[in-house]
């Protein structure tokens, strides 16, 4: 377990952030983006977990990896609640709809 | 009389200037809230100047129980220009405090008698405001001892007055007559604006004592330079002007379009006088040429001013000419250098012409009467209320107007026991010694100012009693014409208790023994003591009484002639008499005289001043204006072709510019991921590489 | 579910037994749950619901292959195996303890400020969630 480089961990997170970023440049469903957004998140995370192995005493990459999931959890619950009361409003989803603040 | 002011005390001020202020703040609340007040607050006017006149007797007593001074002087610093200082100054002695006695006491009557005589009139909330306004302006006259400050409060008075005339604004005559005497009393204006200047350029102060002192002192009151007869005849042009002497005398009587109180206040008591009481003030500036004019000016007026009055039918024109005499005798006494006697007929006719107007303006409220109840009876036919050819026999109905009226006539032509013969006597007597006196130095001209002063006393007595016979005596001639009119007449009945009150006070002031205890000689009374009688010696002579009764005889002689035939009776308004008698009877036809000379010739110089115009200013102004037209061609090809260019080019590198930045904001959440994530990358290839 | 699970595995990979826990709990117990909700509450029958993908599809892909290749030619330029990997003695054992230790100690404000953010999102998300129907209608009728 030990001797996984750390490279490969980078480029694990490297696609799942790029899958995130597909997720979110492609869905047209608002609740997919965040989806996609989560897993940007997530691949942060795993980005800090990987780093934080070269520092075991202090586990600063840890601690901020638990920041960042409570910030997400936070901004999940945020985001999905906007979007229910988006979708009260508009009565849709589809975010080429939601063009309200069109120039 | 040598002066001997000091500075006033301050409870003494307090008085003075809450005399002076008191009006004013009565303007202020009515002009501003009288429509909130109950009855449209003419109690309070009334009230606050009671008020004013039991201050102004305060003072007036406070000063003549004074032995050692003249007077007292309020004085403070108003405003610097440069080097130039200028003060307020007020002056409180016998003549000012006397004046603000008249002043207030008979503002306070005419505010009462005007309650009920203009009640349910229009503008009913307007009228005392506007009379509070003119009070002010004369108390400020009164009381100013600074050159400056009268000439602003002359102003004032001018223009209150005309407000006054016009106050019925509706009534395409009255606003005639407004402009008219506003226009008239300009002309006077701009003699006592010009002797304002002479007398700054010269003494570089407005204070009438520190005049006083510098002429004095620089013996200029011997030398009489030529600029203080220039000055004198300004200040005796803004008498003119103001006391309707000759030739502006004719406003007066169009004047008596405003309402009876205010020409009982205005056109008779006081506002006339107020060139009277300038003359006064300013006498040492006099020197003895302008004096002599000034004499010659006030006879004229007293004898040309009496004369229309034997011919007017309105009851209030009659008053209106006798005013202009009894002016006219008033300034001749100045011009003779008695200023005591002057001011002495002044202070008499300001309460016996006071209480003729008010008790003329009750005939005319009872004549309002009978028409009124005519109209309701539905037999309404249009009359002149002020037409004496329909009056008569009023003397059994309105015995108070008729006993108010016989009091103050008699007091007019100057009947022993009552005022008018104390100062009248005295003038009349003046007049005879001084050309007698300059008929010693063998000029026997002079003799013209008694003649014409006595022959007036003859006019006055017969126009007096044409007016008595016409009004109250003999039978009510509008039931001759409209047999409906002899009911309401004999239903009429004493006129209302605020009517007659003024009428009762004025009338007891119109006897002699208000002023002097010998109901003869004047000298003796009271007033005249403080005034410097002293300097006269009083010779009682019987000739005016002479001449009262020859004027009565004369009267009872061709009484069916003045009365009917010679003088317009006829109501079909045929006549067959003269056009010199109609002439007079239109005020010497002055008024037509002005008009051609003054209108046409003006219109005759605008015709000039546009020909000028059109034939030398319109082409230069045109070949200006062509010469613009050019340029304004060439600017405008600049404009249009180059100018205009540049912002349009300027326009089109916005429009796109603004198209373009918007295309990024489409409204479209993950257009503008796309945007961070092009950016992201972006920088991480440049990170990298 | 399957990639926040595998994701939790690799946690555990690198060490990060508690963090993978944590990580589990919140994602699948909470948000996973949460975005379940949202889904049933936005789907209507008599709306179509939206089409998955818009027509950006080829753009994204070009963006998203190329920055991946970009990453991976990032790290693999670099050298990893320079960095010593400190292979700790409790590294078999759970983190769990030391990184409480440390939440209590060095990183208190933060932590607490956490918990502050968590209670203001809670509120925030339930408050927002909520119809304000009576003020929709105010709007509605001021607007």
């Amino acid at each position: 377990m030990d001797n996984i480089p750390t490279a490969h961990f980078l480029i694990l997170a490297a696609a799942l952030l790029a899958i995130g970023m597909a997720l979110v440049l492609v869905k047209k469903n608002a609740i997919m983006v965040l989806m996609g957004i989560e897993l940007m998140l997530n691949a942060a995370n795993i980005n800090l977990v990987a780093f934080s192995r070269q520092d075991a005493h202090q586990l600063q990459g840890q601690l901020m990896a638990m920041f960042v999931l409570v910030v997400a959890a936070a901004e999940a619950s945020i985001a999905l609640a906007m979007v229910i009361k988006v979708f009260y409003h508009f009565k849709t989803l589809d975010l080429d709809e939601l063009s309200e603040l069109k120039g | 009389m040598q002066e001997n002011l000091i500075t006033i005390p301050s409870f003494l001020a307090n008085i003075a200037l809450m005399v002076l202020f008191m009006p004013l703040f009565s303007f202020l609340i009515l002009f501003f809230f009288a429509k909130y007040l109950p009855q449209k607050g003419d109690w309070l006017a009334s009230l606050l100047s009671g008020i004013n006149a039991i201050l102004s007797i305060v003072l007036f007593s406070t000063v003549i129980s004074q032995q050692t001074i003249s007077g007292y002087l309020l004085r403070f610093d108003w405003f610097q220009l440069g080097n130039h200082h200028f003060q307020i100054s007020f002056l409180i002695d016998t003549i000012s405090t006397i004046m603000l006695v008249i002043v207030t006491f008979i503002s306070f009557l005419v505010n009462l008698y005007s309650i009920e005589y203009m009640r349910g009139k229009r503008n009913y909330q307007r009228y005392f405001p506007y009379l509070s306004i003119f009070t002010f302006a004369m108390l400020g006259i009164v009381l100013s001892h600074n050159l400056l400050l009268t000439f602003m409060f002359w102003e004032l008075v001018g223009f209150s007055s005309y407000l006054l005339i016009g106050f019925w604004f509706d009534k395409a005559s009255a606003v005639k007559a407004s402009k008219k005497a506003f226009l008239f009393n300009r002309i006077g204006d701009v003699g006592f604006l010009i002797a304002l200047l002479l007398v700054y350029n010269y003494l570089h102060t407005f204070d009438l004592s520190e005049i006083k002192k510098l002429l004095v002192s620089n013996s200029w009151v011997t030398a009489m330079p030529f600029w203080i007869s220039l000055a004198g005849l300004g200040f005796f042009a803004a008498c003119v002007g103001k006391s309707a002497q000759f030739p502006l005398q004719v406003w007066l009587p169009d004047a008596m379009e405003g309402p009876t109180p205010v020409s009982a206040l205005i056109h008779a008591a006081t506002m006339v006088a107020a060139g009277i009481y300038l003359l006064v003030k300013v006498h040492f500036l006099l020197t003895p040429e302008v004096k002599i004019f000034i004499a010659f000016t006030g006879a004229t007026t007293a004898f040309i001013g009496a004369v229309p009055a034997l011919f007017q039918n309105d009851i209030k024109k009659v008053l209106a000419y006798s005013t202009i005499s009894q002016l006219g005798y008033m300034v001749m006494g100045m011009g003779m250098g008695s200023y005591a006697p002057s001011f002495f007929h002044l202070i008499t006719h300001a309460f016996f012409k006071a209480c003729l107007f008010l008790s003329v303006g009750s005939i005319i409220h009872a004549m309002h009467e009978i028409k009124y109840e005519m109209f309701l009876h539905k037999n309404y036919n249009d009359f002149d209320l002020q037409d004496m050819r329909l009056m008569g026999g009023f003397y059994k109905k309105m015995p108070i107007a008729f006993g108010a009226y016989l009091a103050s006539s008699l007091a007019l032509i100057g009947v022993p026991l009552f005022s008018g013969a104390l100062s009248k006597e005295l003038l009349l007597e003046q007049s005879w010694v001084w050309a007698q006196q300059q008929a010693a130095e063998g000029k026997f001209v002079f003799y013209i100012i008694p003649i014409l002063a006595y022959s007036t006393l003859l006019i006055t007595c017969l126009y007096v009693f044409r007016q008595l016979f016409m009004v109250f005596f003999g039978t009510f001639r509008l039931a001759e014409i409209d047999i409906k009119a002899k009911e309401h007449f004999n239903q009429l009945k004493e006129s209302h208790w605020l009517l007659n009150i003024p009428l009762i006070l004025l009338a007891i002031l119109s006897m002699w023994w208000v002023f002097a205890i010998n109901p003869i000689d004047g000298t003796t009374g009271w007033l005249m003591l403080l005034l410097g009688a002293d300097s006269f010696s009083f010779h009682f002579s019987p000739v005016p009484l002479l001449i009262i009764a020859l004027g009565v005889v004369i009267f009872l002689w061709r009484k069916k002639e003045l009365q009917e035939t010679l003088y317009f009776f006829k109501l079909n308004g045929h006549s067959n008499t003269s056009s010199f008698l109609k002439a007079i009877r239109n005020d010497w036809n002055m008024d037509a005289l002005y008009y051609h000379t003054l209108v046409n010739g003006g219109f005759s110089v605008a015709t000039i001043i546009s020909k000028i115009d059109t034939k030398i200013i319109d082409p230069l102004i045109h070949a200006v204006s062509v010469t613009y037209v050019i340029v304004g061609h060439l600017a405008a090809w600049v404009d249009k072709y180059i100018i205009n260019g540049m912002l349009h080019v300027l326009l089109h590198l916005n429009s796109s510019l603004g198209a373009f930045t918007r295309s990024f904001q489409g409204g479209k959440v993950q257009q503008y991921f796309l945007f961070v994530f092009v950016v992201a990358l972006g920088a991480l290839a440049w990170a990298i590489f | 579910m399957v990639a926040l699970i595998a994701i939790a595995a690799i946690y555990v990979f690198a060490g990060a037994d508690f963090l993978a826990i944590a990580h589990i709990m919140i994602y699948v117990g909470g948000v996973l749950v949460l975005i379940l909700f949202s889904i049933m509450l936005t789907r209507r029958s008599d709306h179509p619901y939206p089409a998955s993908n818009n027509r950006s599809v080829w753009t994204a892909s070009i963006i998203t292959i190329l920055t991946f290749f970009l990453l991976c030619s990032l790290i693999l330029k670099i050298n990893f195996s320079t960095l010593p990997l400190t292979a700790s003695p409790w590294i078999a054992d759970s983190t769990a303890q030391s990184l409480g230790k440390l939440l209590m100690t060095n990183h208190i404000i933060a932590f607490e400020l956490a918990g502050i953010l968590l209670m203001v999102a809670l509120m925030g998300a339930s408050w927002i969630a909520t119809q304000h129907q009576e003020n929709s209608e105010n709007t509605k009728n001021n607007g």
